[in-house]
């Protein structure tokens, strides 16, 4: 009898060689395109670089490092605004949600309707987020401050620091939402519907359930919406950019989150140093985040 | 009772904030620009097409000569989007079968591939800055899409891995008893039976390359500038443009809008597998 398969794939080597040889362009694509710019940021961090003498920039120690981290109006204030918006974007995003979900898999009627209705601000690209909300808050010509006025509420202010925070904020949990949406939802249908009617043989009311039974069946679902929402927003940039460039004061504004602090020196004020500063103290916070991560989902 | 009334307003309530922005736009867009600032903002009045019209076939407001260019922004978005989309899968997917079939590199590779995902854009912007700068990758095509591929190669790693998982081997294992090598079993079989998958994450990598602002922003000036680009220079630069910005944003919403329905199911099969990975 003739295993030809077996003939042919006699060596394991071969084998090891193929396997390593498919992962190899990933590897190197990866490899290429991360290594320089890590270490011409952490480089460069230690140089007074500007968009003049990029190549051989002067040396300047690490007073980058000291100019960004004495001065509590720089990086500090970035900090508090970028946790603050971290915070409160993902936050928002869960919650409005879980909202989402639980309401559309309570529906009888028009479920697919409102789903796709719920879903629209995905579509739009971040830039066109950033300019639906410069259109709308418009403190002239914008619907939303129009509206305000003639009913007597309070006035949104753009050149307020904290209505600002807010504003960029709410845009972006109203262009992300729909994706902690499908998430959850996904995670609501997957659940199994024995346990609801259990439930209910048992007499437990709507919101006792969904707290007590519901929300800690979803609880790995959540925690994956919850870890991807933060990793996005601490890179947001889009919408921040477009909508207020920073908000409202300079150099930290009240809307310049840790990404347009970077670009904000880099390109603003000509100092690609302290950028690069700003980007390796970053790449250290992250790490110490992923590093936290791994070790809660290690246990 | 009240609660059932309760939920279907909160239900409607939240339609309304989902949808009103773009239907804002899109009011927007049929206005005259003396319409558009009206105060109180008019929401019955005589619709226009011009701004349509010469955002199409003019590119921008008349009385401007810095024109929008749609259509050589758009041509440079898809271009580019394309570019990645295919470079992305294609680097990709051996990397995922090669990861999913004989588990090559274990968790520490995974993870690391992982750990890009994990990693702003914003720390490779000026060293791409530079770096395209001095090597004349600065305002290309190409210099666009390599950058992206940094980004989406790991994704569609992930996914790719995601739906291999979950593709069971006996027709490869059936394949390679009648004789196929290992790499035929890949490019004959697991190939053509992913296409799902691969669909699922091209959409998912186009989409997101196609609707990419930051690196679009700084690292083209005038050949390269993709659509998102270009509508940022326009808000920025043409602030009262209003109904011209938003017919061209309406051009962009809708056919992205129809696409996604289309392709809804995929798209969210796509990101559940990813995410199980």
């Amino acid at each position: 009898m003739r295993f030809p398969s077996l003939a042919r794939r006699g060596s394991a080597r071969e084998e090891a060689r193929i396997k390593y040889a498919l992962v190899l362009p990933t590897i190197v694509t990866l490899l290429v395109f991360t290594t320089y710019p890590l270490l011409s940021q952490f480089y460069l961090s230690f140089t007074s670089a500007s968009i003049y003498d990029y190549n051989s920039p002067p040396p300047a120690g690490v007073s980058n490092y000291s100019y960004l981290l004495y001065d509590p109006g720089l990086f500090w204030q970035s900090g508090i605004i970028t946790t603050i918006y971290v915070g409160l974007a993902v936050l928002l995003q869960l919650l409005l949600g879980m909202l989402m979900a639980v309401l559309i898999y309570s529906l009888k009627r028009g479920q697919k309707v409102f789903t796709s209705l719920f879903i629209f601000p995905m579509f739009v690209a971040p830039v066109f987020v950033g300019a639906l909300g410069r259109l709308i808050f418009n403190s002239m010509i914008g619907v939303v401050p129009y509206y305000l006025r003639t009913f007597g509420l309070p006035m949104i202010s753009l050149s307020n620091p904290i209505h600002a925070l807010l504003l960029v904020i709410s845009m972006e949990v109203w262009k992300w939402t729909p994706f902690a949406f499908i998430i959850l939802y996904g995670g609501l249908e997957s659940l199994p519907a024995e346990v609801f009617d259990a439930a209910k043989v048992d007499g437990a009311s709507g919101p006792r359930t969904f707290l007590h039974v519901t929300l800690p069946m979803l609880k790995s679902i959540v925690a994956v919406v919850l870890i991807i929402r933060i990793m996005d927003e601490l890179k947001a940039f889009d919408i921040p950019f477009i909508l207020l460039e920073g908000g409202p004061g300079a150099p930290v504004g009240a809307t310049t989150i840790f990404s347009l602090l970077i670009y904000k020196l880099a390109f603003s004020y000509n100092n690609f140093g302290a950028a690069a500063a700003v980007n390796v103290l970053l790449l250290f916070i992250l790490l110490g985040l992923f590093w936290i991560m791994i070790q809660r989902l290690l246990k | 009772m009240i609660e059932r009334i309760s939920k279907w307003i909160v239900v409607l309530v939240l339609s309304l904030v989902s949808v009103f922005p773009i239907f804002w736009i899109f009011l927007t867009s049929i206005k005259t620009d003396a319409e558009v600032v009206n105060i109180p903002p008019s929401w019955f009045f005589q619709p226009t097409f011009d701004h349509y019209y010469s955002i199409i076939f003019h590119g921008g407001g008349a009385e401007v000569a810095y024109a929008f260019e749609l259509w050589s922004s758009f041509l440079n978005s898809i271009v580019v989007s394309l570019g990645t989309t295919a470079l992305a899968v294609a680097i990709g997917f051996p990397a995922a079968y090669s990861i999913s079939r004989f588990n090559t590199g274990g968790r520490p590779l995974l993870s690391w591939i992982l750990s890009f995902r994990m990693l702003p854009p914003i720390v490779f912007l000026i060293p791409m800055f530079i770096l395209y700068q001095l090597y004349g990758l600065m305002d290309t095509q190409i210099g666009l899409v390599l950058i992206y591929l940094t980004f989406n190669v790991p994704l569609a790693v992930f996914i790719l891995k995601g739906f291999l998982d979950d593709m069971p081997r006996d027709y490869e294992e059936a394949g390679m008893v009648d004789g196929c090598s290992r790499i035929q079993s890949l490019w004959k079989i697991a190939l053509p039976m992913s296409g799902p998958g691969i669909v699922a994450v091209s959409i998912i990598i186009f989409l997101f390359s196609f609707n990419e602002f930051m690196f679009a922003y700084v690292l083209t000036t005038r050949n390269a500038v993709t659509l998102t680009a270009k509508a940022a220079v326009f808000i920025t630069e043409y602030t009262f443009l209003w109904a011209d910005l938003a017919a061209a944003m309406i051009l962009m919403i809708v056919p992205m809008m129809v696409a996604t329905i289309l392709l809804q199911g995929q798209i969210i099969k796509g990101l559940r597998t990813g995410l199980k990975a």
